[in-house]
């Protein structure tokens, strides 16, 4: 147990295929990395969070884990197309905590080659960007690769102030 | 070192836990030095390190309590006599160790630290004493070890290095003052006896043989606590969906029922752990510290084997550390100074920890000199705390509360002794921090006392339901004193005169911005859930609505809910932490139909609120308003219509039960709740019969009769809302007693005092209300005497 493993050369997370969730959120397909995710659950009971994030659509109860439920349509701005009735759950975990993320529907676990995964800067949709990592091209169409990490850090609201603050932000970029 | 890692680890946990055992035993070993078995467990420790040592190459280790073992073993056999210069240079030996398996630990290896000054030490000091050389105290010798200074935890031989020394050859440390203030030995071991074996790490190498035990991961026993909870949600689920048209079915589930609460039970103990895991540090920390500040100080232990949260264990030892610090850097007086106020030279310092009420309380006291009132409202004033004038207005008890405020340092400040890091804003935010409080009392000459109240554990706490806009929310008992009706009809209840009341509600209702509740001629600052969870939220009229009084320190406010739903004991469950942040939750829970529910933290909603927590901004009119500590009462209506005070202080909360589900058992009335089985006592039969000629509705002086009971029974029957009943909080905090009454009439803060000649089996005293003598019902005495087999809590 004492043999440690020699760390992969510097390229090898860069070459290696990434395996990625794929999703809806608003007609529009993006991705995460499925190792983070735990399990996908169908729609389920939520508690809503008074003066949290408005992305935050409220906890569910994980087989008695507390889940906040981060709903990817206002996460990501797209709040101009009608809401599915059921969305989707998509648990996964986070610097030691789980989250849930609302999506419309789950579509696919794939890999994507590491050079298909190009600079978001050539796109031009009209969505809060701050949490895509790269992008690239689906089976039909293009596929944004979202980062866990930034998803999470960008429903922290850390005083009420601060929440007016975001919301305004938010509405900023619902423009 | 291959495939030895694992058993490494567990050596250097192993030798960790041992060696604090060992600090333990030394102190101890100081105050009866012949003690035979202490002696035998110690060296019975260093022997067993030594031979660890040897097994995996250790040879620094392996030298050092090779010299150790052999110093103990004359001492062991009688032939040395145990004294300071042994005692120091066994401690000195004691943090060697500690340094070389803190090397290990982080490197692997021993580290470059030369010891071999100490093997010398020890070996000369076993020979110096073996020579029958009596010691000179005076001597002022040093141990010159090669230690890291950083590395070493307040260490007194290697502080007193620079003076200067006067014979290199015994090179021992004698601090001047090291004669008789020796800290006692801590509570007895025996009596720590571990209960739970399963997480009981600790296993001292004098009783491992005798109490069988086994290592468990914690984050296992977290995860079985965590499926205890689903089984019991599950269970709650089954009870909701199981009828009663099938008996067998619902004989299994009241099984499953019974199972799982004791599951639950034992599942939560696992996680106790003894106070005494914190408090074995504290003898040689405060003789180490008596030391270095020329004290003398005498430390008395008491309730080591109080068990509390382990999660809870860690968080605690740093503050009470720090206030067992100030005691003795501020507190205690040199011993000139000491003698001169005609007190012993050596100062008293006790630590005492106990359960209060569902709580642990941990109590440091000293006799030293007590906090400088004026000094601290110097302090305020120079630091715009308060203006010259409120300071000269505050009494003392609430001066003394300003030495929470950050950065007010009672070390540099106060006393101009040097600060010590930490000051009391952080032991208080740090108790506050797991939902404790910190007290403090002083008086000037007499000593300083700190209380600090902790809950027994964060997985399970008592938790008063309400709801407001539709959700539910939990708000933890402990911030919770009580409930009124924000109704016009129970406020005039709540009130004792009418108009007054209805003036209330206006009052209320009235000033914008500031909602304030008049409560027995104090003035509260009222917060509205509603619209404080949800700015936009527009109420129309304040027509109904239950305030909770909530208490934060010594500041309480109104916060005012929809509705009061029940007390439940929820699982406390950690939320994400961009959730924490916003700071109004402290958890969630959830609840038995599977639904998840916050729990609401009042100080956050406060914040939210803007209600200014910090004394100085109580002056202001939406400050949270001071409580005066008069005590209140309840007063009730029994069933045969007597009125009768009951102390607010033994008061856990008020019930009403449907008068179907009361159940005679074993001679008397019991209810089923929440799992148990809770005693009702009738608050009649408590009072006696003595005092019928109070009674309203019937003037006899013959004992109750039965067309008296009748009489009573027809009145209890014809109460719509079922039996009323006062639960009483009990010592333990853990089984509940139900006191049966007419009526709650309401709460009074009488102006009289308690008049004690007019007492009786049963009866504390008469006190004046309203104009009327009431009897004070004696709690205690009354459920004693009435009910000698009166079993509170029956498990099921």
């Amino acid at each position: 147990m004492s043999v440690s493993h020699s760390p992969p050369p510097a390229d090898w997370a860069a070459s290696a295929p990434r395996r990625s969730c794929t999703f809806l959120v608003a007609g529009r397909c993006f991705a995460v990395d499925a190792a983070s995710v735990i399990e996908v659950l169908r729609s389920q009971a939520m508690t809503p969070v008074p003066r949290a994030h408005r992305a935050i659509r409220g906890l569910l109860n994980l087989r008695g884990r507390i889940v906040p439920a981060i709903d990817m349509r206002y996460r990501l701005g797209l709040t101009d197309m009608p809401a599915v009735k059921s969305p989707t759950n998509i648990v996964l975990v986070s610097g030691g905590e789980l989250f849930s993320l609302l999506v419309d529907e789950l579509i696919d676990v794939t890999d994507i080659p590491a050079i298909a995964i190009e600079q978001p800067t050539a796109v031009s949709e009209h969505f809060s960007r701050d949490a895509i990592e790269g992008v690239f091209a689906g089976p039909n169409g293009l596929v944004h690769l979202l980062n866990i990490e930034a998803i999470v850090s960008g429903v922290m609201v850390s005083t009420a102030n601060d929440s007016d603050r975001l919301e305004t932000h938010m509405e900023k970029i619902l423009r | 070192m291959g495939e030895n890692q694992e058993f490494v680890r567990e050596f250097l946990v192993e030798a960790a836990e041992n060696l604090d055992q060992l600090d333990r035993d030394l102190v101890a070993l100081e105050e009866n030095p012949r003690d035979p078995k202490r002696l035998a467990s110690i060296f019975r420790t260093v022997h067993t390190i030594k031979g660890t040592s040897g097994f995996f190459g250790f040879s620094k280790l392996g030298a050092i309590t090779h010299s150790g073992e052999h110093l103990l073993g004359q001492l062991r056999d009688g032939t040395i006599e145990l004294n300071d210069r042994v005692t120091g240079a066994l401690l000195t030996l004691v943090d060697a160790v500690r340094t070389i398996l803190d090397a290990i630990e982080q490197t692997g290896s021993e580290g470059d630290a030369d010891f071999r000054d100490l093997s010398q030490t020890l070996v000369r000091v076993a020979q110096d004493a073996a020579a029958h050389r009596p010691l000179q105290r005076s001597t002022s010798d040093i141990v010159v070890t090669r230690l890291p200074l950083a590395q070493l935890p307040t260490e007194p031989a290697l502080k007193q290095e620079p003076e200067p020394v006067a014979d290199s050859t015994t090179p021992f440390a004698t601090p001047p003052t090291t004669s008789e203030p020796l800290p006692p030995a801590p509570a007895p071991q025996p009596s720590l006896t571990p209960k739970l074996p399963a997480v009981q790490p600790t296993i001292p190498v004098s009783k491992a043989a005798a109490e069988p035990s086994i290592r468990v991961d914690v984050s296992l026993l977290g995860s079985i606590v965590d499926l205890v909870g689903e089984l019991v949600l599950a269970r709650n689920q089954l009870q909701a969906t199981v009828g009663a048209d099938t008996p067998e079915l619902l004989k299994v589930v009241q099984r499953i029922h019974s199972v799982t609460g004791a599951l639950q039970n034992a599942a939560m103990k696992t996680r106790m752990q003894p106070i005494d895991h914190v408090f074995s540090k504290f003898p040689r920390i405060v003789r180490n510290l008596a030391v270095t500040c020329g004290k003398e100080v005498h430390l008395q232990i008491d309730g080591a084997d109080t068990e509390l949260d382990r999660s809870l264990i860690e968080t605690i030892r740093d503050p009470l550390a720090h206030l067992l610090r100030n005691a003795v850097d501020h507190g205690i007086e040199t011993p000139a100074a000491r003698l001169a106020k005609g007190k012993p030279a050596a100062g008293r310092l006790s630590l005492r920890a106990f359960h209060e009420s569902g709580q642990v309380t941990v109590e440091i006291k000293d006799d030293g000199g007590g906090i400088p009132v004026e000094a601290v409202r110097k302090k305020a004033v120079a630091r715009g705390l308060v203006t010259a004038e409120e300071a000269l207005a505050l009494p003392d008890d609430r001066v003394l509360q300003f030495i929470f405020e950050p950065g007010f340092s009672t070390a540099a400040q106060v006393t101009d002794v040097s600060g010590r890091g930490v000051g009391m804003d952080v032991v208080k935010t740090n108790i506050e921090s797991i939902g404790g409080t910190v007290d403090l009392a002083s008086q000037a000459d007499v000593g300083t006392t700190v209380r600090v109240r902790i809950p027994l554990t964060l997985a399970i706490i008592p938790a008063l339901i309400v709801s407001s806009q539709q959700q539910r929310f939990a708000i933890p008992q402990a911030y919770v004193r009580e409930l009124i009706a924000l109704r016009s009809d129970r406020l005039q209840l709540a009130h004792s005169q009418p108009e007054a009341a209805a003036a209330q509600l206006n009052h209320v209702e009235g000033l914008e911005g500031a909602p304030m509740l008049r409560v027995r001629g104090r003035l509260l600052p009222l917060v509205f859930l509603d619209t404080t969870l949800d700015p936009t939220f527009q109420r129309a009229t304040l027509s109904s609505g239950t305030v909770i009084i909530l208490r934060i320190d010594d500041y309480e406010f109104g916060l005012v809910v929809d509705t009061v739903g029940f007390n439940a004991d929820i699982v406390v469950k950690p939320i994400a932490a961009v959730l924490v942040s916003l700071g109004l939750y402290a958890g969630a829970t959830v609840m038995g139909d599977g639904a998840v529910v916050l729990i609401l933290d009042p100080r956050g909603i406060a914040q939210m609120a803007k209600i200014p927590l910090r004394p100085h901004d109580s002056q202001s009119d939406r400050g949270l308003v001071p409580v005066v500590s008069q005590p209140r009462y309840l007063l009730c209506e029994t069933i045969s219509g007597r009125r009768v005070a009951v102390p607010l202080e033994e008061v856990a909360r008020l019930e009403t039960f449907p008068r179907a589900d009361l159940e005679q058992a074993a001679g008397r009335t019991v209810i089923h709740r929440a799992g148990r089985l809770m005693a009702l006592a009738d608050a009649d039969d408590l009072l006696g019969t003595h005092h019928a000629q109070q009674q309203i509705t019937n003037d006899s002086l013959m004992p109750m009769s039965g067309v008296e009971r009748s009489d009573r029974q027809a009145r209890a029957s014809t109460e719509p809302h079922g039996v009323t009943a006062v639960i009483l909080s009990t010592a333990s905090g853990e089984s509940d007693i139900g006191l049966q009454v007419q009526r709650i009439l309401e709460v009074v803060e009488p102006q009289t005092p308690l008049n004690c000649s007019l007492r009786a089996v049963g009866v504390l005293g008469t006190i004046a209300i309203a104009g009327r003598a009431t009897e004070v019902l004696d709690v205690r005495t009354a459920l004693v005497s009435r009910a000698p087999d009166h079993t509170p809590q029956v498990s099921l």
